[in-house]
C-alpha cells in the first residue's frame, strides 16, 4: 500500500464508510494529457451517511474528505458511492 | 467578458453542456471521452466547451460549482457531475431520461 493511499483510507474514515475499496491505477493515466503527475485512484465506499442524497451530493462528500490530498497528492478520484442497501442489492 | 460571467452565460443558455478536456470527437482525456460518448448515445444534441482550448476556463471553471476536476456536465444550468456520475447515471438509464427531459 502506498503512503497516499494509507492517507486516503484514513481521510475517507471520516464518512464511516462499511466498505471501502481503493485501487490505485496511476499506470494506466500515466503520461496522457492534463497528467501534472499525481496518482489516479478508484474507489468504491459504501456508507449509510449516502442515504437520500444525489451522487454529486455524496461525491462532494468524498472530494470535501479528501480535499488536502486532492489539492496535491491525488490527481483524479473515481468514485463509486453506496448506501448499505444499494451495495446489497448489487450483490445479489 | 469576464471568465465566470463567459462560464455562467455558456451554462444558462445550453439545456445540456459538457466541459471538457478535447471535443466529443477528439477527446484529449479518458474520462471526458467517456462522458462526450455517453451523452452520444443518448442521442440528443450537447454543446460543449474544450477547456484545453480555453485557459482561462479552465483555470476558474472549478469555481463555478465548487467542482475539482473535468469534465463537467450541466443540465439545465445545474451540475449534474463528473464522469463517475454521468457513466453511473447512463448505466441506469437515468441520463437519458435527463437529457431527453431537458432537450424539450
Amino acid at each position: 500500500m502506498t503512503t497516499i493511499e494509507a492517507q486516503l483510507r484514513d481521510a475517507l474514515t471520516t464518512l464511516n464508510p462499511s466498505q471501502l475499496n481503493i485501487t490505485d491505477d496511476s499506470a494506466e493515466h500515466a503520461g496522457h494529457a492534463g497528467n501534472t503527475g499525481g496518482s489516479h485512484f478508484t474507489i468504491t465506499i459504501v456508507s449509510d451517511i449516502f442515504e437520500g442524497l444525489s451522487l454529486i451530493k455524496r461525491h462532494r462528500l468524498v472530494n470535501n474528505a479528501a480535499a488536502d490530498l486532492l489539492r496535491q497528492d491525488i490527481h483524479a478520484l473515481s468514485i463509486k458511492a453506496k448506501t448499505t442497501s444499494e451495495y446489497e442489492s448489487n450483490l445479489s | 467578458m469576464d471568465v465566470m460571467d463567459r462560464i455562467k452565460q455558456a451554462v444558462e443558455a445550453n439545456n445540456i453542456i459538457l466541459f471538457m478536456k478535447g471535443t466529443p470527437d477528439f477527446p484529449q482525456c479518458g474520462f471526458s471521452s467517456r462522458s462526450s460518448a455517453a451523452l452520444t448515445e443518448c442521442g440528443v444534441e450537447f454543446a460543449y466547451i474544450n477547456v484545453l482550448a480555453e485557459p482561462e476556463v479552465r483555470e476558474n471553471l472549478h469555481r463555478y460549482a465548487d467542482w475539482p476536476t473535468f469534465p463537467q456536465l450541466y443540465i439545465e444550468g445545474e451540475l449534474v457531475g463528473g464522469c463517475d456520475i454521468v457513466m453511473e447515471l447512463y448505466e441506469t438509464g437515468e441520463l437519458k431520461k435527463m437529457v431527453e427531459t431537458a432537450g424539450k
